[in-house]
């Protein structure tokens, strides 16, 4: 009967309703009398104290006077760091596969499924550690570091020569980003044949040239050993090179692979409809086919990224100071175990949920 | 066969410049990596050997096997934990065969599972506790135990996330959204500091117990989303079809919508027992010694020192082995599915 | 206006064209007709060079398609071509459909593109359509809404490739009377089709193909009563 059905599945949620909230009262209770027994400290005040160790690496000035909510920040702008340059060269590196993996010459698409099975099937905190292995195992020490082309090789990081004006740094950076999608766009248009090719070779010329302009014109600052150290230059720390090498890598694979799905979701007649009313092939690309490509690979790309930036976590694992090392070190000083893995979950969680939100809003622009 | 060859690879200016290419640099890297690990390996000789060559210290990889492969497992019952793996293979090799997959099969895993714990752990005089359990037997453990419980989980997530009533369904949201949107290792690091704070005295969970514990909390959320892409594809024709020749709802889920539902996310189901079976290296984190820690471990051997990327190889090889085993076995079910559509 | 001299096309080791000559003047209403895999589609995707021939020279306006100095996107806009699947943009509505091609290949300012976009639309009897998208359509409606997309463009010859193979029966009908209006007022162009009536009754020139080759060229007079190709018999006979 009817009546009898609805009537047994409210029983049935008001069971599962009293059966959570009963668990949780009966372990939150349970908490309460162990923390207390334990003399362990609750809430958030040692948030002031002085946190007491050092942090390698930092985006705003820090010291060991400051306080452990200061250190935290510091962890926290670290994770941001690492994430956005491990989504911008990830998403790179899974553009550049992904279009290698749908290439008519089987060698290009061969290379790709290579590096995507490979990196995919080792566990990506064992690439972490390889590439962490490379720098202070197989690396030199700074007296006999690797050097070519004005880049310092060693175990105490990667050193590139930068411009000395960070004003200069950003003017070149922006150059080769504009001059890239110049030539991207040329070669897609006005060449005929071997597109890919040119571009790979006009890129090539482009960049080197632009380096030699900026050279010639602007002052560089270049690496070179003065003692014991190395002064001069940029330097990336080992922590900072293995996790970024190791995430992008490995992300990068999974991108590649979604990227390539995408393209190959578009039906050919796509292509062949936009070409027969004399589109070119960037018209084409811009109007037809990515608009197409984006919507079906947008939610797993966001997905990726998010996974980028929950992977970073396993900074703790080869030192990079990022906000659970941070709070890995502040847990085993205070003993706070419980607000600092909840504030673990609440940062990642918020992160997670700006995401859900840019997701949402795309969803609702583009036609479903 | 050559002609064959020459039309994919070298058929036109463009694909014979990049054939050249990708030929080189594959060249370049097997050359470089067969000098070091053939030319220049040094498969006979000690630590000091092996330092002044700069090949592979393959006499390293034969000292330390044992230990990466079992950890501190006592040397002289060995053979259940080896025994234990080949049962394993065995079962991998019975389960993924169509024709096996009836209702027997969950007692067959049941049984299969029973017999694996019983031959690691073992008992009265023979027992070995489960801190001296590591290596390749433990990663196994962590990683079939977990998929065995957290994918039943998560079917039960998946359909109380579609459910029609409130109750259930934001528990689930609530439960799913927060264990994905935060990084296994918080979760590991919760399970291991905090569970013991939520237990009554004198009741404690070892350690290994409470890693397996995080990995079924982090999966069943992972499972939860996959099946429910299953359940969202079945159309709503099927349930109308139940409904009109009396089946409830449990008899529907069990008989008509779950069979097929299941079958239809088989890929991205391997994938996310491919992604946990490579998440369980993370339990080194909270000091556990699965094949990532006792690789590591091996590491430190002060006789043995700076030998670190060997050993990352061997372990490397291990896992590439089983996960694109799994990754093959998806995709085969994925072709056969293709084609029967 | 179009010309193919010994144009030869091989797909691996299959010879899918051989040895094609033909000649088509401005105006001209050709059929293509025969069995399966003969070639049809094939040949007439070469003349827009949405599939490359091996062999041979096809010249459009006396500019050969396959020369590296020809601008293939400005041929195309002179040659349109009607699809078995209509291919149409699922993303954009029917009227941007119609207004993407005039606007961004030919660079023509909105309000006009939009105005003359309309005009076809009422051409073929879809202007009610207008801002609706194309999965909310028929698919005689998709098919028409491809030619009037086609059409756009103003195109000197239109390339039909088996245009109503994926309609309906009842669909079938109204795209062909698109088409017959279409020829009546003097569009030249190359059809592919199954559809003898409209060849009958349209078509200037039929072409049969058979194996690659050109068997039987005729007006549709000779073609249907007094072809002496055994295969065109055969084939008339399981036709008709």
């Amino acid at each position: 009967m009817n009546i009898n059905k609805k009537l047994s599945s409210k029983i049935f949620s008001a069971a599962i309703l009293i059966i959570v909230l009963g668990s949780f009262y009966s372990l939150f209770s349970q908490l309460q009398h162990n923390l207390s027994a334990q003399n362990v400290a609750t809430g958030f005040g040692f948030l002031e104290y002085e946190a007491g160790f050092e942090i390698s690496e930092s985006m705003i000035s820090y010291d060991s006077f400051d306080t452990y909510k200061k250190a935290l920040t510091v962890g926290f702008f670290n994770t941001l760091k690492m994430a956005a340059v491990g989504c911008a060269f990830s998403f790179l590196l899974g553009l550049i596969f992904g279009v290698m993996g749908i290439s008519k010459k089987h060698a290009l698409k061969n290379f790709s499924e290579t590096y995507i099975n490979i990196t995919r099937n080792i566990p990506l905190l064992l690439q972490l550690f390889f590439w962490y292995a490379l720098f202070t195992d197989i690396f030199p020490s700074v007296r006999n570091a690797h050097s070519f082309f004005g880049i310092l090789l060693s175990n105490r990081g990667f050193y590139f020569p930068v411009f000395s004006s960070s004003v200069v740094n950003y003017l070149f950076a922006f150059s080769i980003v504009l001059l890239n999608l110049g030539i991207f766009y040329f070669s897609l248009v006005k060449i005929k044949k071997y597109k890919g090719l040119s571009f790979i070779l006009l890129s090539i010329v482009g960049v080197v040239g632009c380096i030699f302009i900026f050279s010639i014109i602007f002052p560089v600052s270049a690496p070179k050993l003065q003692g014991f150290n190395i002064s001069g230059g940029k330097s990336l720390s080992p922590e900072f090179c293995s996790l970024f090498l190791g995430l992008t890598i490995y992300t990068g694979a999974f991108m590649a692979e979604i990227i390539r799905s995408g393209i190959l979701a578009i039906d050919k007649g796509q292509w062949e409809a936009g070409r027969s009313i004399g589109l070119n092939d960037y018209q084409l690309l811009r109007y037809v086919i990515i608009p197409q490509s984006f919507k079906v690979s947008l939610p797993p790309l966001i997905s990726q990224f998010l996974n980028l930036t929950k992977n970073s976590s396993l900074a703790v694992a080869i030192g990079y100071p990022d906000f659970v090392s941070i709070a890995n070190t502040s847990m085993n000083q205070t003993g706070q175990a419980i607000e600092l893995v909840g504030l673990i979950m609440a940062m990642y969680l918020s992160l997670s949920l700006l995401s859900s939100g840019v997701l949402n809003f795309f969803g609702r622009s583009s036609r479903a | 066969m050559l002609r064959q060859l020459k039309k994919k690879y070298f058929i036109d200016l463009g694909s014979t410049l990049a054939s050249t290419f990708i030929l080189c640099i594959y060249l370049f890297v097997g050359w470089y990596f067969f000098n070091w690990l053939i030319i220049d390996g040094v498969w006979v000789g000690d630590a000091n050997i092996c330092k002044n060559s700069s090949g592979a210290c393959v006499s390293f990889l034969k000292e330390k096997f044992t230990f990466i492969l079992f950890g501190v497992y006592p040397r002289e019952y060995l053979y259940r934990p080896i025994l234990g793996i080949v049962l394993l293979v065995i079962g991998w090799i019975h389960f993924t065969k169509k024709k096996n997959w009836n209702n027997l099969l969950f007692v067959k895993f049941l049984v299969l599972m029973i017999i694996y714990f019983v031959l690691l752990s073992g008992f009265g005089e023979n027992k070995v506790e489960t801190s001296k359990w590591g290596g390749l037997p433990l990663t196994l453990l962590l990683s079939i135990v977990g998929v065995a419980i957290s994918y039943p989980v998560g079917i039960l997530l998946a359909l109380g996330r579609t459910s029609k009533q409130a109750v259930p369904r934001y528990l689930s949201i609530v439960y799913i959204e927060l264990i994905r949107g935060v990084p296994l290792i918080s979760i590991l690091f919760m399970s291991s500091v905090l569970i013991p704070l939520f237990l009554p005295d004198g009741i404690t969970i070892n350690k290994l117990f409470r890693a397996q514990l995080a990995i079924i909390f982090f999966s069943s959320a992972y499972f939860a989303e996959v099946v429910r892409g299953g359940l969202n594809s079945i159309p709503k024709g099927q349930w109308e079809g139940a409904k009109s020749i009396g089946l409830n709802y449990i008899q529907t889920i069990k008989l008509v919508i779950l069979p097929q539902a299941l079958v239809k996310v088989i890929p991205p189901t391997v994938n996310t027992m491919i992604g946990m079976f490579k998440d369980t290296s993370l339990v080194i984190i909270i000091a556990l010694f699965d094949l990532m820690g006792t690789t590591k471990a091996s590491m430190t051997d002060s006789k043995w020192l700076g030998f670190s990327v060997e050993a990352y190889f061997l372990c490397a090889v291990i896992y590439f082995i089983i996960c694109s085993r799994m990754g093959r076995f998806s995709k085969k079910v994925e072709e056969e599915f293709q084609r029967s559509h | 206006m179009i010309e193919l001299k010994n144009v030869n096309k091989w797909y691996d080791d299959f010879h899918v064209l051989k040895d094609i000559n033909l000649r088509i003047e401005t105006g001209e209403k050709v059929v293509v007709c025969g069995p399966s895999g003969s070639g049809k589609s094939t040949l007439i995707r070469c003349i827009n060079n949405l599939e490359e021939y091996q062999q041979g020279e096809i010249f459009v306006d006396s500019i050969e398609v396959q020369d590296l100095q020809t601008n293939i996107e400005k041929l195309r806009m002179d040659v349109g071509m009607v699809f078995q699947h209509f291919n149409l943009f699922p993303h954009l509505s029917i009227l941007q459909n119609l207004t993407i091609g005039p606007m961004k290949a030919k660079n023509i300012p909105e309000e006009e593109a939009k105005k003359t976009a309309l005009k076809f639309l009422d051409k073929v009897k879809i202007l009610s359509e207008a801002n609706k998208y194309p999965d909310q359509l028929s698919g005689g409606q998709k098919q028409r809404v491809a030619i009037a997309r086609t059409l756009c463009m103003a195109p000197k010859i239109i390339l039909f490739d088996e245009p109503t193979s994926a309609l309906d029966p009842e669909m079938v009908k109204e795209v062909l009377d698109v088409m017959i209006d279409l020829a009546k007022e003097g569009m030249a162009m190359i059809c592919v089709t199954h559809e003898m009536g409209f060849a009958k009754s349209v078509a200037d020139r039929i072409i049969f193909m058979d194996e690659g080759r050109i068997v039987e060229d005729a007006t549709p007079e000779n073609f249907f009563e007094n072809s002496t190709q055994p295969r065109v018999k055969e084939f008339l006979s399981q036709i008709l």
